[in-house]
C-alpha cells in the first residue's frame, strides 16, 4: 500500500503503466489493461475512476494521497472490535460476582462475628474483669492487656530491625548471590507456618534459654514471625520509590544515608505504614506461636502494681500471659465454664473489633503523617 | 555556600583555560568493560548555554553524568581523565562529592519532586545543607522567581508539590537547584516529557539562569531547541564527541558528513 502512495507522488504525467506496483508485488507481465481484474480488492484506479494511462492528478505537495480502501480488512476489525467489546462486557460481570461474594462472605462472616458477641462486646465486666475456671461469668481483662502488650513489645524490637534490614536490602547490599540468598531466605521465612515458630520457640526460649512461658518468649516468638513479613513490605516499599527520587536527593549533595531517611523513607512512609499495620493484625491474631512461648495462663493483674518481678505486674515481661487468640483456642479446646460459647464469641468480637480499631487508628495516624510530611 | 566549595575546591586555575569554568580533559567512561564514552575534551564558561546534541544512546547523559560525579553512584561505572572545576581534578579521590554538589546542580529528564510541599521542596537543599529557617522564605521566592514559577504558586507554597502539572514540577525542580545558588546547572533533556507551552517557558527560563551568570549545560535530542537556547554545542556520536562550537557555526557548516546528515535528519 505505501509503495503504491509513493509511487503515486514521484509519477510524470506518462508514466508507463507497468511501474505501478500494486500490494508490493512487482508485475511479471504488462498490467492489464482491466486492473481491478489484478486483484478482487479496490484499487486506487477504481478511486480515481479512470484507467492506468490517465492523468492522476499529482497531489499537493505534503498531503497524503489517499491510500485505497481495504473494505476486508476493516470489516476484519470491526468484528474483532464487537467480539472484545462482548468478551469486555462478559470479563466485568464474572469479576463484579466474584467480587461480589467476596465482599458478601466477609461482610456475613463480620457481621456473624459482631452479633454472637454483641452482648459480652458491651459488658465492661467482661472485658475487665478475670477469667473463671469454673463457674460462668469469667472475663478476658488480662487477655486483653496482654494482647496489646504483647502487640507493642513485639513492634518495639521487630521494627527497628526490619527497617534496619530493608534498607539494607534494597539501598546498600551488592547485586550478588548473597543478598539474593538472603532474599530468598526472607520469602520463606515470611511464609513459615507460624506453629514451627512457636515450637522453636519453645524449645529454644523457653526450655533452652530457661525463660518458661513468658512475655519475653512470646516477644521474641513474635518477632522472629514479624521479622520476614516487615522486611519484605518494607524493602518493597522502598523499592518503590522512583529512581529518580534518588538521584535528586544525591544531586543535591546529600549522601546515600541522608537521601534515605529525608527523601526514601518518606515517600515510602504510606506503605510502610500500611504494611506494618498489616502485620500488626496478624500479630495481634496469632494463636500458635504463642501457645508454646507466652503460655495459657493469664494470672490476675494489678495495674497498681509497679513490682517488675511480681507476676500481678502487668508490665513484668517474665510471667505467662495468655492473648485473646490463645484464649479462643484454649477454652474451645478444654474449657469448662458453662457459659463456654457465649465467652468464646465474645472474646472473638472484641479480637475483630481491636484489629478493626487498630487498622482505621493507624490508617488516620498515616494519614496524618503524610500531611505532614507533605505540607511543612 | 559557593564560598565554602571554593575553600576546598577554589585552588588556583592552571591547567585550564582561565575562562573555563568546568573543563573535561580526555574523559573517557566505561560500563564494566564497555567504554561508553571515548576520550572527550570541553570546556563549559559562565553565563553560556553548552547543549549535547546527538542520537540516542551516543554517551550525552554518560557524560552530563559525569559533571557532578552523579556517575560514582552508579554500579560499574568508572570514569578516566579529568574533569576540572575551577581548576582543580574533581576526579581526585580526596575530592568531597556531597560539596562539590551544592555548587553543581541537576535536573533530570523526568520532574522529580519529593512528596513535600513546594515551599519545602525548594528549600530542601538549603535547609539540608544548614540554612538559617529566617532566610527561607526569602530564598524560596528567589529561586522560584527565578525558575519563572513564583507568579504561578505564590499563593500555594504550603500544598504539596505532587498537585503541580508537569511544567511546573520540572520548573520547581529547577528552583531546587538554583535555591542551592550552583555555579553550573546540569539539564538531562529536561523538556522531554512536556508539551511545548512548558517546553518553551523552561527555555525562556535556561537563558535567563545563564544570562544571570550560570554556567548551564543541557542534554538535547531536539535541534530546534539546541539551537533556539544553546550558545555553544557538542555533538556525540556512538561515544565520540565528533564536533563542537558555537551552535550557529555548527548547525550553518558543519564541518563533519556526520553532523550534516544528522542535521538533515537523516539519521537520529
Ligand atoms: N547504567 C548503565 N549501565 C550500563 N550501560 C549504560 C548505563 N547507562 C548508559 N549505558 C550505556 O551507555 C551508552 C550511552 O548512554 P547514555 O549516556 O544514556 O546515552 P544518551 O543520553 O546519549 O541517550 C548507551 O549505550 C547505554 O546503553
Ligand atoms: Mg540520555
Amino acid at each position: 500500500m505505501v509503495e503504491v502512495r509513493e509511487r503515486v507522488q514521484d509519477r510524470p504525467t506518462q508514466a508507463a503503466p507497468c511501474d505501478v506496483a500494486i500490494e508490493g508485488k512487482p508485475h511479471a507481465e504488462p498490467l492489464s489493461k482491466d486492473p481491478i481484474a489484478l486483484s478482487s480488492k479496490p484499487s486506487m484506479f477504481e478511486r480515481y475512476g479512470k484507467g492506468p494511462e490517465a492523468d492522476v492528478p499529482k497531489p499537493l505537495e505534503g498531503t497524503p494521497v489517499d491510500v485505497p480502501v481495504d473494505f476486508q480488512g476493516l470489516e476484519d476489525l470491526a468484528r474483532a472490535s464487537r467480539r472484545a467489546l462482548v468478551s469486555d462486557k462478559m470479563a466485568r460481570i464474572a469479576i463484579e460476582i466474584v467480587a461480589g461474594l467476596v465482599v458478601i462472605m466477609l461482610a456475613a462472616l463480620i457481621a456473624k462475628i459482631v452479633i454472637d458477641g454483641w452482648d459480652k462486646l458491651l459488658d465492661w465486666n467482661f472485658l475487665t474483669g478475670k477469667p473463671e475456671q469454673f463457674k460462668e461469668g469469667g472475663g478476658i481483662g488480662p487477655e486483653l492487656f496482654n494482647s496489646f502488650y504483647l502487640l507493642v513489645l513485639t513492634l518495639l524490637v521487630s521494627l527497628p530491625l526490619s527497617l534496619g534490614g530493608a534498607i539494607f536490602l534494597s539501598e546498600y547490599a551488592p547485586a550478588n548471590a548473597l543478598t539474593a540468598l538472603a532474599k530468598t531466605a526472607i520469602e520463606t521465612l515470611s511464609s513459615l507456618p507460624s506453629m514451627i515458630v512457636g515450637l522453636f520457640g519453645f524449645l529454644f526460649l523457653v526450655l533452652q534459654m530457661g525463660w518458661g512461658f513468658s512475655i519475653m518468649s512470646g516477644a521474641i516468638a513474635l518477632t522472629m514471625f514479624n521479622i520476614p513479613i516487615l522486611v519484605r513490605v518494607i524493602s518493597q516499599a522502598l523499592e518503590a520509590v522512583p529512581q529518580g527520587q534518588r538521584d535528586a536527593a544525591l544531586a543535591l549533595g546529600l549522601t546515600r544515608w541522608e537521601a534515605t531517611i529525608h527523601v526514601l523513607i518518606p515517600a515510602a512512609m504510606p506503605a510502610i505504614v500500611t504494611g506494618v499495620v498489616l502485620s500488626a493484625g496478624r500479630v495481634f491474631g496469632e494463636a500458635a506461636a504463642l501457645i508454646y512461648t507466652a503460655g495459657q495462663s493469664a494470672p490476675a493483674l494489678d495495674f497498681t502494681s509497679l513490682d517488675l518481678a511480681s507476676p500481678a505486674c502487668p508490665w513484668n515481661v517474665w510471667r505467662p500471659a495468655e492473648t485473646l487468640a490463645v484464649h479462643i483456642w484454649k477454652i474451645n479446646s478444654e474449657g469448662v465454664v458453662p457459659d463456654l460459647s457465649a465467652i468464646s464469641n465474645g472474646t472473638a468480637a472484641v479480637l475483630l473489633v481491636c484489629v478493626l480499631a487498630f487498622n482505621l487508628l493507624a490508617r488516620v495516624v498515616g494519614r496524618a503523617l503524610e500531611r505532614r510530611i507533605t505540607a511543612s | 555556600m559557593n564560598a565554602s566549595s571554593s575553600a576546598v575546591l577554589g585552588a588556583p586555575a592552571t591547567s585550564a583555560p582561565a575562562s573555563a569554568l568546568l573543563a573535561t580533559r580526555d574523559l573517557t567512561v566505561s560500563y564494566g568493560a564497555k567504554e561508553a564514552l571515548h576520550p572527550t575534551s570541553l570546556s563549559f564558561r559562565k553565563g553560556e548555554v553548552t547543549a549535547f546534541i546527538g542520537p540516542s544512546g551516543c554517551g550525552k547523559s554518560t557524560l552530563l553524568r559525569c559533571l557532578n560525579l552523579m556517575n560514582r553512584e552508579v554500579v560499574g561505572c568508572t570514569m578516566g581523565g579529568r574533569i576540572l572545576y575551577r581548576g582543580r581534578d574533581i576526579l581526585a579521590p580526596d575530592v568531597n562529592v556531597y560539596e562539590l554538589r551544592t555548587s553543581i546542580g541537576m535536573v533530570f529528564q523526568q520532574p522529580t519532586p519529593f512528596r513535600l510541599s513546594i515551599a519545602a521542596n525548594v528549600a530542601f537543599g538549603p535547609r539540608h545543607h544548614g540554612l538559617a529557617a529566617s532566610r527561607e522564605a526569602d530564598l524560596v521566592e528567589r529561586a522560584l522567581r527565578r525558575a519563572a514559577l513564583w507568579d504561578e504558586v505564590k499563593d500555594d507554597l504550603k500544598k504539596s508539590a505532587l498537585a503541580l502539572s508537569g511544567g511546573q514540577q520540572q520548573r520547581l525542580c529547577i528552583a531546587r537547584a538554583l535555591a542551592m545558588e550552583p555555579e553550573v546547572l546540569l539539564l538531562d533533556e529536561p523538556c522531554s516529557a512536556l508539551d511545548p507551552i512548558s517546553t518553551f517557558a523552561i527555555e525562556e527560563t535556561i537563558r535567563d539562569i545563564a544570562a544571570s551568570g550560570v554556567c548551564v549545560i543541557i542534554v538535547t535530542h531536539n535541534m530546534e531547541q539546541a539551537g533556539r537556547v544553546s550558545d555553544r554545542c557538542a555533538f556525540f556520536y556512538l561515544g565520540t564527541m565528533v564536533e563542537s562550537g558555537p551552535t550557529l557555526e555548527l548547525f550553518n557548516a558543519p564541518r563533519t558528513q556526520r553532523l550534516s546528515d544528522y542535521l538533515t535528519g537523516r539519521f537520529g
